[in-house]
C-alpha cells in the first residue's frame, strides 16, 4: 500500500477508492491509492484486510462489477457490505 | 404433528397436524388430526393457511365468514436457531383489489409465542365468527391435549401492546402472548392493526421490547374478532439439537447469510440498520415520501452519527445467534443506558424517520415506540403519514387532516395517535384508499393495497408480484442494488424463479436471516428436516412446494379481483424518474412493459386449476 504522494507511472497507477458502512472502521472513508498497473480489485481488497465476508457490492466508475476487474489508471472503485432485510 | 412417514412428499396423508377450530360466536372449539394435503400443509405457515383461505369466497373483511389462522412452521420450536416464527392468515382489511375484494394475507413475527405455542401440542388454531364480548385466548397444554378457553378481557380494553403483555404476564407468568393494541381494537377506522408477540428480554426487563406480526392488519381483523390477546402456556420443550442441526445453527451464525445481520461486535455488519449507508451511496434511501434528493441528510441516521449521543445495545431473540436487534435507549449524563427507546430496524427507522423528514434518532425512536404501543404496522404508517405530508407539500393552500409536512414531528405524532386511537381513519385504513379518494395515487407509494418498505421502488419493480408485502414476500429488492442487475432476463427470472423463494421462510418457522440469500431449499434445510422429522425429502421437493404456494398466493390475488395494471409501481416512479438515484433506470415504461409481460407469460399458465 502507498500513499498517494507517492510516484506514479512506471508500472504504477493511482486508483480512488470509497469505503462505505463498518469497512471505513479503523481504515478511511476515501482515500487514492497506488497500485501496481494490473491490479485486480480483488488484490485490493486482500490489501485493505476488507472482511470478504461482509463484501456485497463493488462498484468500478458507479457500475456494478466483480473483484476479478483489473483496475486502470484514474480508477474510481466504492467497496460495500451487503444490504439486506428490514 | 403426527409423523407416520419418512417421505411427507407422496405421503403427505400420512402426516397430520392438531387444529383447534374456536367459534368465538358461542365458544365451540373442536379439535382434530387433521390430514396433511401436500407437503405445502406439512411445512405449515401460509403454505397450509393459504389453502384453507382459498376455500372460502370472501367479499369483506370484516365479516364472521373471514376466519383469523393462527399457525406455525414446521420447524417452528425446534431446536433449529430463528425456528420462533407463529402466522397469522386470513382476508386482510387493508390489502384489496380495486374492486373492493380483500386480498388473502399473512403477517409474520418472531418472540417466543409461537414456540411456547408449538410447545402446547397444537399447530394451527382457527377462529371463526366473532365474539360479542372482548375475550383473551389461553392455549396451554394438558395431560389429555392442548387445552384452548375463552376469558373476558374487557380488563384488558384500551392498554397499549406492551401494557396488555405486561397484565397477562402477571396472570400467567410461565407464558408468553400475542396482544393487539388500541389500533386493532379500532378495527372500524384502523386497517394497519399489527400483533405484537411477547419476547424474553420483554418479560424480564419490562421494557417494550416486543416483535410484530405487522402487514396486512392481520390485528385488526384479530381486534373485529374481539380477540384482544393470546396466551400461549407450557413447559418449555428445548432439547440438545443433533449434530446436523448443530452444524447448520453454526453456518447460521459464521456463514450463510446471516453474518452481515450480525453485531459489529462480533465483526458482523450491525444489522438491517446498515442498510442506510449502502443505499445512501445510490441515494436510494426514501426521503420525503420515497423523493431522494441526492443530499446527505439521510446520513444525520447513521449509526455512526446516532451511537454519540444515545445508548445501542445488540440483542438477539431467544436462543437465537444472531442478534440482531439494535435497541436504542436514552443517554444517561453518566453514558449509561436510560430509558428504553425502539428497536431501529432498517424500516421502521426510516419510514419514521428520513422518509417522513424526522432525521433525529431520538424522535424517529419516539415515533416508532408510538406506533408500536398503538400496535400498527411501521410501514402502512409510516408510508400513508408521507403520502400526508407530500400531499400537503403540493397543497399548501388546502392541506389535508392537521397540515402535516415534512419534518414536522409534533405533527407527526399527532397523526399516529389519532391514527391508534381509530379517530383518523384516512391514515389508518392505509395509503390506497386515501390516495383514491383524494384522487392523486401517482405519488402514493403502494402496490395492491400495500404500503411499499423502504427500498425505492425504482430499484424494484418486482414488488408488483410481492403476494404479501414489499420485500419481505419478494427478494428482488436487492437485484438491481446488490448484484447490480439491469437487464430484462435477470429480472424476469428474478421474479419467476429465484427470488420468490423467500416465501419459504414463511412456510417452515424460521426466520429469514437464516439465509435470506438462498431461501429454505438448501442442503442445510433439507438437514434440519431429516434431523428433526427423518423426512427424506430433496432441495427440488422443497422448492417445488415453496413454488406452488407462492403460486397460490397469485392465484388467489386473482381470484380477488386485482387486474394486471394493479400489478404495477407507482406511476411517479415510472413517469418522473428521480435524476438523483444513481442506478440504472429500469422502471421506465417500455422495460415495465415488457416485464410484465415476460412475468405473466411464464405465471399465468402456472395458475391455471392451481386453487383446485
Amino acid at each position: 500500500m502507498s500513499s498517494a504522494q507517492a510516484p506514479c507511472g512506471r508500472g504504477l497507477m493511482l486508483v480512488h477508492v470509497k469505503l462505505v458502512g463498518l469497512f471505513k472502521t479503523g481504515r478511511f472513508v476515501q482515500q487514492d491509492i497506488i497500485c501496481r498497473d494490473g491490479t485486480k480489485i480483488e488484490e485490493l481488497i486482500e490489501r485493505l484486510e476488507l472482511p470478504l465476508q461482509h463484501l456485497g457490492i463493488i462498484l468500478l466508475n458507479g457500475l456494478h462489477t466483480s473483484s476479478e476487474t483489473v483496475l486502470k489508471p484514474k480508477d474510481s472503485v466504492v467497496l460495500m457490505p451487503f444490504v439486506d432485510g428490514g | 404433528m403426527n409423523i407416520q412417514t419418512t417421505d411427507p412428499v407422496s405421503e403427505s396423508a400420512a402426516v397430520s397436524y392438531h387444529r383447534c377450530i374456536v367459534d368465538l360466536h358461542c365458544g365451540t372449539k373442536e379439535f382434530a388430526n387433521v390430514p396433511c394435503r401436500n407437503f405445502e400443509d406439512v411445512l405449515g405457515g401460509f403454505g397450509r393457511s393459504f389453502q384453507e383461505l382459498a376455500q372460502r369466497q370472501i367479499d369483506n373483511a370484516y365479516c364472521d365468514e373471514n376466519p383469523l389462522i393462527i399457525n406455525t412452521g414446521l420447524l417452528t420450536g425446534s431446536t433449529v436457531m430463528t425456528a420462533l416464527r407463529t402466522y397469522f392468515s386470513g382476508y386482510s382489511p387493508i390489502k384489496g383489489s380495486k374492486k373492493g375484494l380483500p386480498a388473502a394475507m399473512w403477517s409474520t413475527g418472531s418472540g417466543k409465542f409461537g414456540a411456547k405455542f408449538k410447545w402446547t401440542g397444537l399447530d394451527e388454531l382457527i377462529f371463526e365468527n366473532r365474539s360479542e364480548h372482548p375475550v383473551y385466548v389461553v392455549i396451554s397444554e394438558s395431560d389429555s391435549g392442548p387445552k384452548v378457553e375463552l376469558k373476558p378481557a374487557e380488563h384488558l380494553l384500551g392498554l397499549s401492546t406492551h401494557d396488555k403483555i405486561m397484565a397477562l404476564q402477571k396472570e400467567y407468568p410461565d407464558a408468553h402472548f400475542a396482544a393487539i393494541g388500541p389500533a386493532g381494537e379500532n378495527w372500524k377506522n384502523n386497517y394497519m392493526g399489527a400483533v405484537a408477540l411477547s419476547t424474553e428480554n420483554q418479560l424480564k426487563s419490562k421494557e417494550d421490547k416486543c416483535r410484530f406480526a405487522g402487514r396486512g392488519g392481520m390485528g385488526s381483523l384479530m381486534g373485529y374478532k374481539n380477540v384482544l390477546a393470546l396466551v400461549a402456556q407450557s413447559k418449555d420443550k428445548v432439547r440438545k439439537p443433533s449434530e446436523l442441526v448443530k452444524a447448520a445453527n453454526l453456518n447460521v451464525i459464521k456463514g450463510g447469510g446471516s453474518v452481515r445481520i450480525q453485531p459489529l461486535s462480533r465483526g458482523g455488519g450491525g444489522g438491517t440498520w446498515a442498510a442506510y449507508d449502502v443505499l445512501q451511496e445510490f441515494h436510494a434511501v426514501p426521503y420525503n415520501n420515497f423523493r431522494p434528493a441526492g443530499n446527505d441528510i439521510p446520513e444525520k441516521l447513521f449509526r455512526e452519527n446516532v451511537e454519540p449521543d444515545y445508548h445501542i445495545q445488540t440483542e438477539a431473540c431467544y436462543r437465537c445467534g444472531i442478534a440482531c436487534h439494535n435497541n436504542i435507549s436514552e443517554k444517561n449524563v453518566d453514558g449509561n443506558k436510560g430509558e428504553f427507546l425502539a428497536k431501529f430496524d432498517y424500516e421502521p427507522l426510516n419510514l419514521l424517520g428520513t422518509n417522513i423528514g424526522i432525521h433525529n434518532a431520538g424522535q424517529a425512536a419516539r415515533l416508532i415506540q408510538l406506533g408500536d404501543n398503538y400496535g400498527m404496522d411501521s410501514i402502512s404508517l409510516g408510508v400513508t403519514i408521507a403520502y400526508v405530508m407530500a400531499y400537503n407539500e403540493r397543497h399548501p393552500e388546502a392541506p389535508i387532516l392537521n397540515g402535516a409536512r415534512f419534518g414536522d414531528y409534533e405533527k407527526a405524532r399527532d397523526l399516529i395517535i389519532r391514527a391508534g386511537t381509530g379517530d383518523c381513519p384516512d391514515v389508518g385504513q392505509g395509503l390506497m384508499r386515501l390516495s383514491e379518494q383524494l384522487g392523486e395515487t401517482a405519488y402514493a407509494y403502494q402496490v395492491k393495497g400495500l404500503e411499499l418498505p423502504a427500498y425505492q421502488p425504482e430499484s424494484n419493480p418486482g414488488y408488483a408480484w410481492a403476494i404479501a408485502g414489499g420485500h419481505m414476500s419478494m427478494g428482488t429488492y436487492g437485484l438491481l442494488t446488490r448484484e447490480g442487475k439491469s437487464d430484462l432476463d435477470s429480472w424476469v427470472r428474478g421474479v419467476t424463479e429465484d427470488k420468490l423463494h423467500i416465501v419459504g421462510f414463511d412456510m417452515i418457522g424460521l426466520c429469514k436471516f437464516f439465509d435470506i440469500a438462498k431461501g429454505i431449499g438448501t442442503q442445510m434445510v433439507v438437514d434440519c428436516l431429516k434431523s428433526e422429522f427423518n423426512f427424506d425429502v430433496t432441495i427440488a421437493d422443497v422448492r417445488a412446494a415453496v413454488r406452488r404456494a407462492f403460486l397460490r398466493g397469485l392465484a388467489l390475488e386473482m381470484r380477488q379481483g386485482y387486474s394486471k395494471d394493479e400489478f404495477r409501481i407507482p406511476a411517479e416512479t415510472i413517469d418522473k424518474p428521480n435524476p438523483h438515484i444513481k442506478l440504472p433506470n429500469i422502471t421506465s415504461r417500455e422495460f415495465i412493459d415488457q416485464l410484465e409481460k415476460r412475468v405473466w407469460e411464464i405465471f399465468e399458465p402456472e395458475l391455471e386449476g392451481i386453487l383446485n
